[in-house]
């Protein structure tokens, strides 16, 4: 995921740069990425509108096969090849999508990692710190005491100051006494920096268990986001302990929209669950409006899909849902913007490419065509592909023309037969393991 | 890992695919055929023929029938246009 994360930071880094707000850079980036991808929404509005055209030669190959699935679904494909239109999306740009969502969360999860100017080393050491300094705190408590309690306790039996901080390194590495923290402490050969830590603020560890600033959850885990806490909470009085750039960096940075932490998981006890629950809606409006215009165009394959369409409409607004309430809030408000983009996208695609604009593009296409007198690009390519699927184009072509000959298959050797009748023995074993969901091996035979 | 793959590809076929509705520009499916590969070729040539398979899978290829080769051939990754 790094690979592709870095990347994505620096485009982040380029609109935290021009707005200066996490949530707007957010929202800079969405078109950003989304405008790189318009060309491919434009090029698949244009193919699946021109399908209309081929519903009559659809049906024909769906009577004419109409018990063999495979092979109807092959012809099917080989005469959008032909006819150089496709009505499916391609696999590549929803892969795309999915990818830039996966890698935005360690973009979400580390602004300061991947978009602030701060020092990489000095962000790793203050991340080990906090949540060291958590390890330990909480251990502290629950041995019913404090730090502070703690040092009195040894300047009390006659160490000096100096001393007490000795004594106490001494005990938190104690793996008898305080096993946890000897244990974080150990994986970290910075123990000074949690030390210092604490010399600036005996009481920091009341600071650090106040479950009114920091959650419980992200500060193990993602300490990075809990930085801002240092800067923004009590005055701003502990933001000391951090190393001088993290701390400048975090203090500059804003990584709030409309007052929202944007590191925060959205829960239901407060408004944060704004986002998710309206990156929902707007997923079931943009599912909902573009199934609405697949229906227009053409009503024949929305028809076909009947439960898919169900499944599509209601799972992902409720996959988004879960994006929404398992991640920070930046990466629903991501999602909130894509929708956005997508249905904006969607009607104005719509309104351009009218069937009947389209029947204007299909009949300049033609005259184009008869002008030159040799075969369109698109035809080349998908002659090309028939080569390489391993058939003669000048069979394909005839066969295409006439194919009534299908009906009965050849005469076939003793062998073929043979060879035919395991793989179909194959292909009914396969279709049971993935009924069954069990593992297929195709050498068991 | 050929098996890991084999099966994240199964989970995505089950729960991730209905939710988008088919979309591939080829038959046998991008996800079908990625399970095929690495059936047949194991996980390093299942990936390189699975990646391949997704990048022609794009807004300006025309599709068509695509099954996994028997055999890798440097012929396979060549780009086809006339």
């Amino acid at each position: 995921m790094g690979i592709i994360a870095t990347p994505l930071g620096w485009i982040m880094k380029g609109c935290y740069f021009v707005c200066k707000n996490y949530g707007i850079a957010l929202l800079l980036f969405t078109i950003l990425t989304r405008l790189i991808v318009f060309p491919l929404n434009v090029k698949q509005q244009k193919s699946t509108a021109r399908m209309t055209m081929l519903q009559p030669e659809l049906e024909k190959i769906k009577k004419k096969y109409a018990k063999n699935q495979q092979k109807m679904q092959e012809e099917q494909m080989n005469l959008y090849a032909k006819a150089g239109v496709n009505p499916m999306a391609s696999c590549l740009p929803m892969v795309i999508t999915m990818v830039i969502l996966f890698a935005l969360i360690p973009v979400i999860y580390g602004p300061l990692t991947y978009v602030s100017n701060a020092d990489k080393e000095e962000l790793t050491d203050s991340n080990n710190m906090i949540s060291n300094l958590y390890v330990v705190s909480a251990e502290v408590k629950s041995k019913d005491t404090t730090i502070e309690k703690l040092i009195e306790k040894f300047e009390k039996d006659g160490a000096t100051e100096d001393e007490a901080y000795d004594k106490l390194e001494k005990l938190f590495t104690d793996k008898d006494k305080y096993p946890k923290s000897a244990k974080a402490l150990s994986n970290d050969n910075k123990i000074s920096n949690v030390m210092d830590a604490i010399k600036a603020h005996n009481d920091i560890d009341t600071f650090i268990l106040n479950e009114n600033y920091f959650s419980t959850n992200l500060i193990q885990s993602r300490p990075e986001l809990m930085t801002f806490v240092f800067t923004e909470k009590e005055g701003g009085q502990y933001a000391d302990v951090l190393p001088t750039s993290v701390k400048a960096a975090a203090e500059d940075f804003n990584y709030s929209i409309f007052g929202l932490f944007l590191g925060k998981i959205p829960t239901m006890k407060d408004l944060s669950c704004i986002i998710p629950i309206v990156s929902a809606l707007l997923q079931l409006i943009v599912t909902f409006v573009s199934q609405h215009f697949a229906k227009k165009n053409n009503p024949d394959a929305a028809n076909m899909g009947g439960m898919g369409m169900k499944i599509m409409l209601y799972g992902m607004p409720i996959f988004s849902l879960w994006i929404g309430f398992s991640y920070p809030a930046g990466l629903g408000l991501y999602w909130c913007y894509s929708s956005l983009f997508a249905l904006g996208q969607t009607i104005v695609l719509n309104k351009i490419y009218t069937p009947e604009h389209v029947a204007e593009l299909v009949q300049k296409d033609i005259a184009k065509q008869k002008k030159k007198g040799k075969p369109t690009l698109m035809e080349k390519m998908a002659e090309a592909q028939m080569i390489q699927a391993g058939k003669d184009p000048a069979e394909i072509r005839k066969s295409l023309s006439d194919d009534e000959d299908y009906d009965e298959p050849k005469k076939k050797t003793k062998t073929e037969l043979k060879d035919e009748q395991r793989r179909r023995l194959n292909e009914a074993r396969k279709r049971m393991a993935e009924k069954y969901g069990d593992e297929y091996d195709d050498s068991q035979d | 890992m050929s098996k890991l793959a084999q099966l994240l590809i199964r989970f995505y076929q089950r729960f991730i695919s209905p939710l988008f509705g088919p979309r591939c520009k080829y038959y046998p499916s991008c996800s079908a055929y990625a399970l095929e590969a690495y059936r047949k070729h194991g996980f390093f040539k299942g990936t390189l023929l699975t990646v391949w398979r997704l990048l022609r899978c794009n807004p300006w290829s025309l599709g068509g029938v695509d099954y996994v080769p028997d055999k890798l051939t440097t012929e396979y990754f060549k780009i086809r246009k006339k």
